[in-house]
């Protein structure tokens, strides 16, 4: 029974494996664009992962996350760009960006150590407003971001001889830079879950689980939560460091437009819609959230046309139309997100229906 | 065992403890009785330091150390565990991960899990509902399951706030009666009630706590004798 059961994963497990390797050459049949957006999700797959440690697993409101997202692609902007004339390779850089956002998880995390709930969400919101205004600003007296103009000409990433800024042939099949940047993203994916599924189930996990919970039982029970806390916030802008390297590294032009609160408030919301706490949920969320609205993108304006013949309403107002309608739905009706993290919940009842 | 000397607590400029000094000893249960706002859930959450913030003078010694030094997770390692008020277990946890949570501390895997099944025996509900979640158990098994998981972390010392808090009755007897069993295999337990006549026919010895002060020490028998306790605590 069991061995079947391991066989039948084993299959499953490679099926999706195969399919994800294959979606690339799917998605370009339909236009580069579509690569690109799903680069673009698995980046926000990495930010819903890190926010999750901290919101899911510790139960800490972050409104300001984007902004260590904003540090690790700055960081890596600034080190690979004719900005400072610096062109580091990105396997250095990228530890380096993730940090320097670890240690700004620590100075957002050391200030808001007695807060939870509400203020909590205030203080992370200014933090990350403070982030990128500084970005914006610090232009002057040393031109340091260069200002709201933002980053150009950002390093392509270099492996080897392999460029991820052009198109290349690998055994008769033609591999463009954006789908180069998706098996990197995809490896780094299966990196960053892994590590994810390993810090739930450790010890560090468990005192999360139980300041989450109950701050003062934790204390009780020997739970050093000023550490942990700390820990949390650090793990999740790491994360947050990552993926902001790679969009910059993806992207080559980076400005503090990309790092504002809405940038924030959509990757909370991905982990809450998915359903907090559950690694599996928030990348189903992450997922959604990101395909969904460029899908409608790109039927909202020919279904118009088709049934109107013009085009009455703009497909950027009907995507937020149904996206608040969606999260006012889910709220409504599944609180603990798509996937919950209640598992244990749903054993419980089966063995109550058994006896 | 326990000995707390001067004890002070302020809150901004209010003087909630007003320097109280008292000692337990070991294997004995001690009860801290008094009204609302006496000072005596202020005077448990200093000695498991939870006052941080806020200034705290007088002198703790557990086993003769010291310990109002120390942050509040070193606590469970000196012998002293917390049952916090309102029992704080941890909902969205089930019953058997919040008793292994209460272990956390240690380190001794083959002996935690024998304290487990000691547990189980000692609070046979806690192991029907192993699977459940904490948090849909009623009031009284929380209370029961906050106990065993403080147990987990083998105290030698355990410290109760208001136990009977939001219990019916009947719960209110049958957790009273899980303390006296606890009590019974030698963990020493101060007990901070306002339900004084179980608190005291519970403990051996116990201490009066009015505005901030200590104003009756005795046994417990003869607490629950004297006319000034009847009178204002019994409701005589």
């Amino acid at each position: 029974m069991s061995s079947r059961f391991s066989y039948r994963k084993y299959i499953g497990v490679t099926l999706v494996a195969l399919a994800l390797l294959a979606l690339p050459f799917a998605l370009s049949a339909a236009g580069t664009a579509w690569v690109r957006i799903a680069n673009l999700a698995i980046l926000f797959v990495f930010l819903s992962l890190g926010l999750n440690i901290v919101v899911g697993f510790a139960g800490l409101l972050d409104l300001g996350y984007v902004a260590f997202y904003g540090v690790g692609a700055y960081v890596y902007a600034l080190l690979a760009s004719p900005h400072f004339g610096l062109h580091l390779p990105f396997w250095v850089i990228l530890p380096i960006g993730a940090s320097v956002a670890a240690i700004f998880g620590v100075l957002l995390g050391t200030p808001t150590l007695k807060l939870r709930g509400d203020y909590l969400a205030i203080v992370t919101l200014g933090f990350g407003e403070i982030v990128r205004i500084f970005l914006n600003n610090l232009s002057q007296p040393i031109n340091i971001t260069n200002g709201p103009q933002g980053i150009a000409q950002i390093d392509p990433i270099r492996v080897g001889g392999i460029s991820f800024g052009q198109t290349d042939l690998f055994f008769g099949l033609s591999v463009s830079g954006p789908m180069k940047h998706y098996y990197l993203l995809l490896l780094l994916l299966l990196l960053v879950i892994v590590v994810n599924l390993r810090l739930q189930n450790s010890r560090i996990g468990r005192a999360w689980e139980a300041i989450r919970e109950d701050e003062v039982a934790a204390r009780a029970i020997g739970i050093d939560t000023t550490r942990v806390k700390l820990l949390a916030f650090a793990m999740g802008a790491t994360f947050g460091g990552v993926a902001g390297g790679m969009f910059s590294s993806i992207q080559g032009f980076i400005s503090p437009e990309s790092f504002v609160l809405t940038e924030s408030v959509m990757i909370l919301a991905m982990v809450v819609l998915g359903g907090m706490g559950n690694i599996w949920g928030v990348i189903v969320g992450a997922l959604l959230l990101s395909f969904v609205p460029e899908l409608l993108r790109y039927t909202v304006v020919p279904l118009q046309l088709a049934l109107f013949d013009k085009m009455l309403v703009e497909p950027e107002v009907i995507r937020m139309l149904l996206f608040g309608m969606a999260l006012v739905l889910m709220m409504r009706f599944r609180p603990a997100g798509l996937w919950p993290l209640g598992a244990r919940q749903r054993e419980f009842s089966i063995d109550k229906a058994a006896k | 065992m326990l000995a707390v000397m001067d004890l002070q607590v302020h809150y901004g400029g209010i003087a909630a403890v007003k320097g109280v000094s008292f000692a337990v000893e070991k294997g004995e249960t001690v009860a801290l009785i008094g009204a609302n706002g006496a000072g005596k859930t202020s005077t448990l959450k200093a000695l498991a330091r939870l006052l941080a913030g806020y200034v705290t003078t007088g002198s703790i010694r557990l086993a003769g150390e010291e310990i109002s030094t120390l942050a509040p997770h070193q606590l469970i390692g000196k012998g002293l565990a917390l049952v916090p008020e309102g029992r704080g277990v941890f909902a969205r946890l089930s019953v058997a991960e919040n008793l292994t949570m209460g272990a956390y501390s240690r380190h001794d895997k083959s002996e935690i899990a024998a304290d487990l099944a000691h547990i189980y025996d000692l609070l046979p509900r806690l192991k029907e509902r192993q699977r459940q979640l904490a948090g849909t158990l009623s009031g009284g098994e929380q209370q029961m399951l906050a106990l065993g998981r403080a147990l987990m972390g083998r105290p030698s010392l355990l410290l109760l706030d208001e136990p009977s808090m939001g219990l019916a009755p009947l719960m209110v007897q049958k957790v009273f009666e899980t303390i006296r069993a606890v009590a019974a295999t030698g963990v020493t337990i101060l007990l901070v009630e306002q339900n004084a006549k179980l608190a005291l026919e519970t403990a051996g010895r116990g201490y009066v706590m009015e505005s901030g002060r200590i104003t009756l020490a005795d046994s417990a028998a003869g607490l629950l004798a004297d006319p000034r306790v009847r009178q204002a605590y019994l409701g005589e």
